[in-house]
């Protein structure tokens, strides 16, 4: 790979990463607090519209995935670079495996917001897929948070490193 | 290479403008449309429920923040003589974007969200109150990502490998 791409491939990481971040941010702190004082009803005939609309099944697969995809290739990428500083190896690694680890916990607070519709009848029902909507989005939303702080953390020492170091500018790379 | 304080600073600024971009567009481009389907009673009493929580002061105290952090960032970059001259379009930039979603939130955004208590339930005063949120929202969450972009841009300007093999 060209010497810059794991900048480069963080830089991408880092935008989506921080934008990602805020999204979970919003929900955990704020939003989560409110749907409790509203109910279950409320927060299923918000979520129709919101998380289960096609803004959402768009937006939120593009920024999620998008996130573990760049993490990952950016920890690859560092891989291949002997040159890169050892002081970003921490939070390279570790960007890309809580990415991944906060994707992975779509698969658990994902179908109980899947299950809204079918549930939107029965009031102990929805409350039980808002608890566990709220228990597994919080996990992933302090997974991707993390990402973020890991992803912009590997970029300052990557970009940070001193010049004259550049794989380019040895002979023979 | 800019002083470690410079770069401490626009480090900084990019955590917490990364956040509230990340807030203010999840705002525009999910919460908001949906709202409108759902029905503007339903959004005030969400709205006046966020108040009562955390609502009310996390998005100023991380806005606020990061203001800070970008204006100190700019401050710190005039008066850091090795930093690389290329960071100044992005590091100023940041400064007038920030402070022009400043100007947006206090200004245009917080008059009609203030005005939620006095509505009560009257719908046609909601209606023009959402219109009013909806369309201010837009343009700060704009301005919020933009200035993520650019203090994104003045972190790879200053640092020594910004300026490329």
């Amino acid at each position: 790979m060209r010497p810059l791409a794991t900048r480069n491939l963080l830089i991408m990481a880092t935008a989506l990463s921080g934008l990602l971040a805020g999204f979970n941010l919003d929900r955990s702190l704020v939003h989560n607090a409110a749907w409790h004082r509203l109910g279950a009803s409320a927060w299923a005939a918000y979520s129709l519209n919101a998380d289960l609309s096609i803004r959402a099944a768009l937006l939120y697969p593009f920024l999620g995935i998008g996130v573990a995809l760049l993490s990952v290739a950016a920890m690859l990428s560092y891989r291949r670079e002997p040159f890169e500083p050892g002081l970003a190896a921490l939070p390279t690694y570790g960007g890309a495996l809580l990415a991944v680890s906060g994707l992975l916990m779509t698969f658990l607070a994902g179908p109980h917001m899947l299950s809204v519709p079918r549930l939107i009848n029965d009031p102990a029902g929805l409350q039980r897929a808002l608890d566990g909507f709220v228990f597994w989005g919080d996990i992933r939303g302090a997974l991707q948070a993390l990402a973020f702080v890991a992803n912009l953390a590997a970029l300052a020492i990557l970009l940070a490193r001193k010049p004259g170091t550049e794989i380019a500018a040895m002979p023979g790379v | 290479m800019a002083s470690s304080t410079t770069n401490a600073l626009v480090v900084g600024a990019n955590l917490l403008g990364g956040l509230l971009a990340g807030m203010a567009t999840n705002k525009v481009l999910v919460e908001m449309p949906a709202w409108a389907e759902v029905g503007v009673l339903s959004w005030a009493s969400f709205t006046r429920a966020e108040d009562m929580g955390l609502g009310l002061i996390l998005f100023p105290v991380i806005g606020g923040s990061a203001l800070l952090l970008t204006a100190a960032a700019a401050a710190a970059f005039h008066f850091d003589r090795t930093a690389a001259q290329s960071g100044a379009v992005p590091v100023y930039a940041a400064v007038v974007l920030a402070v022009a979603a400043l100007v947006v939130t206090v200004g245009l955004l917080a008059p009609p969200r203030l005005s939620l208590k006095q509505a009560g339930a009257n719908v046609a005063e909601l209606q023009q109150i959402f219109a009013s949120v909806d369309r201010w929202w837009k343009v700060k969450a704009l301005l919020h990502v933009i200035t993520f972009g650019s203090n994104l841009w003045a972190l790879v300007a200053l640092l020594p490998a910004g300026k490329g093999p």
